[in-house]
């Protein structure tokens, strides 16, 4: 399996001077099969690059497999500028999390941000065919790779994939808070009941980790979302769906991962900031044990083989 | 003495009370028989939590703490909002066992969905066995008016809330149907019957053998459970020929009616409803594009839901 990165930016494309090196377009993530088998991770602007490198590349691979890990704009913006989407023959088969109202589907999600208020074309005229499938917790293949999924804990539905060929796995989050008691949203409990309640999320939550610890288990490759840093997290960003490096390598060590990136930099992070969390992050990694070496931060057009 | 004429008095003149024939639905000055009122204080009512929720998710934040509490009043939500949560719509690889780990796992907008949808699907769920109307195409009715009047209204500008206000008015607008059927199954069908050899619309039937309409037993209903004064209006004005609020509704029912989603018992389509539809802007081939949206939502219900008589819970 082959792995490069064309966007790994959380919330908003940030181009300019300060980005250059870790790079300004949204989530995208290209895996490339043993067999020759195009996945793509997340719709964000990075997808737009890599449409363009596509059609450079001589031949499409067909059919395209597109997973969205969940409709934030910052993981579907990109579908309207991918180049693949305007050529006849071309196949793209789209995969998201299901929503429990058809007004909210994965098609409809797509169409919308394609009507004409917000985009030239429609969705409908696009020359290639597209098909849209929703996804529970399941798993299914692609070619030589297996594909399961795992609902993650963001604001809204979000999928996370882990995809296994013979010898080697990879995963991918998408985006991530870690599981806490949200019910711990006053000073105190006010009865009994709450009390209760309380004790009973708490033990859920532990259950929701391990699960998720369970997907992770033994990968050698996971693409984590750590948008916040470890100072910011617990004090301004609860409930925003998104997690800090220090819980990631948290995670690592309890699911025995081999290798961590960490992707879906926030907006602000310019690339100085980013070589000096780069820094923090494996000096942390060093005091908790773990290779530092097997840690990084995503950077646009970086390549991992597995 | 002068004749006075029209225009030139400020004297009220008195108008009839009633006219001969009253040709609406939804007229303010009818008595609901006693058996349609005992009927409607024997209705389960949704309104503790469906309002609350609703109330709730209209200040838009509801804590979770809060939400788990309102649907743990009722058991029996609870216990089909569990049901769903481990239906293979999600295929949790875990069983959820409680409110607190849906809503730790799904998130809070999932659960709070979950509830309302299921809540208001119970309430229009004929459990009679004697029902002259089909249970399931009856909710495949209300189902279908509610999921088109929401999307009309978005599609019109309303906001979440507006369009979530609508989405409840057409599952409720043929409430006071449940009444009848409740209170005399045998003479409902009657009535039914009537209707439909005559041509007439439902509820001059109803009015000959119960004494009112479904949108006036419905909209009684609804006072009695202290609903949004707009959901109590949309109900008894769900036929009416007067361009207002609830007209979003008329629209929504006739079409559901003319493309045969579900059954309301009523096969008249009234064509005010294409009048309404023009004045309120509505393009032809805004709704022709809905109607699929419409089956899928229902086919997921329908699905998703997997109800049967032997599921649903005691009255």
């Amino acid at each position: 399996m082959k792995v490069r990165f064309w966007g790994v930016r959380g919330s908003v494309p940030v181009p300019g001077t300060s980005t250059i090196r870790y790079g300004g377009n949204t989530a995208c993530i290209e895996v490339t099969g043993a067999a020759g088998e195009c996945i793509i991770l997340d719709a964000g602007t990075g997808l737009r690059p890599l449409g363009i490198d596509m059609l450079g590349r001589g031949s499409l691979p067909s059919p395209i497999h597109l997973l969205i890990t969940h409709t934030h704009w910052d993981h579907i913006e990109g579908f309207p500028f991918f180049a693949p989407c305007y050529v006849r023959d071309a196949t793209v088969h789209v995969r998201g999390p299901v929503h429990f109202r058809s007004d909210r589907s994965l098609r409809t999600v797509f169409e919308a941000q394609m009507q004409y208020e917000f985009f030239p074309i429609s969705n409908q005229q696009l020359a290639a065919s597209i098909s849209y499938e929703s996804l529970a917790e399941t798993s299914f293949t692609i070619g030589t790779i297996t594909v399961a999924t795992r609902f993650m804990n963001h604001s809204v539905q979000c999928l996370g994939y882990r995809l296994s060929s013979r010898d080697v796995t990879l995963v991918y989050t998408g985006d991530h808070e870690p599981y806490y008691n949200l019910f711990h949203d006053k000073p105190e409990p006010a009865s009994f009941e709450d009390e209760a309640l309380l004790s009973d999320a708490d033990t859920m939550v532990e259950r929701a980790t391990e699960r998720f610890l369970a997907f992770l288990d033994r990968a050698d490759l996971v693409i984590i979302d750590s948008q916040y840093t470890p100072q910011e997290y617990p004090s301004k960003k609860r409930t925003w769906g998104h997690s800090s490096w220090d819980f990631c390598l948290g995670w690592m060590q309890r699911a025995a991962v081999r290798r961590m990136v960490l992707t879906h930099h926030d907006p602000l992070r310019t690339d100085d900031i980013l070589d000096a969390m780069a820094l923090e992050i494996s000096r942390a990694a060093a005091a908790r044990g773990i290779n530092p070496e097997a840690v990084s931060l995503a950077r646009e057009g970086m390549e991992i083989k597995l | 003495m002068r004749k006075k004429g029209y225009g030139q008095t400020t004297d009220a003149s008195p108008a009839p009370r009633t006219a001969l024939v009253d040709t609406t639905a939804d007229s303010d000055d009818v008595a609901l028989p006693p058996d349609i009122q005992a009927a409607a204080e024997d209705m389960p009512s949704v309104s503790p939590i469906l309002d609350k929720i609703h109330r709730m998710s209209r200040e838009m934040e509801i804590s979770p703490r809060e939400l788990v509490k309102i649907i743990m009043l009722d058991p029996t939500l609870t216990a089909q909002v569990l049901k769903l949560v481990n239906s293979s719509f999600y295929g949790l690889a875990c069983r959820v066992s409680s409110l607190a780990q849906a809503v730790v796992l799904l998130g809070i907008n999932t659960v709070k969905n979950l509830a309302v949808t299921t809540a208001l699907l119970s309430t229009v769920f004929l459990r009679d066995r004697s029902s002259p109307l089909h249970p399931e195409a009856f909710w495949r009715h209300c189902l279908g008016t509610a999921t088109l009047c929401r999307m009309l209204a978005r599609t019109g500008g309303a906001d979440p809330e507006t369009a979530e206000l609508y989405f409840i008015a057409g599952m409720l607008h043929d409430i006071g149907k449940i009444l009848f059927i409740k209170a005399d199954p045998v003479r409902y069908a009657r009535a039914m019957r009537e209707s439909r050899c005559l041509g007439v619309c439902l509820y001059f039937a109803e009015r000959a053998h119960f004494g009112c309409t479904h949108a006036q037993a419905g909209a009684f209903l609804a006072r009695t459970w202290n609903l949004d004064p707009f959901l109590t209006e949309a109900i008894q004005y769900h036929h009416s020929r007067i361009l207002d609020r609830a007209s979003l509704v008329v629209v929504g029912n006739n079409f559901c009616k003319k493309s045969s989603i579900g059954d309301s018992g009523d096969a008249v389509i009234e064509e005010h409803a294409d009048a309404f539809a023009m004045r309120l802007e509505i393009p032809d081939a805004l709704l022709s594009n809905l109607f699929s949206s419409v089956t899928d939502e229902i086919e997921k219900a329908a699905t998703f839901l997997c109800r049967t008589k032997e599921e649903l819970p005691p009255i």
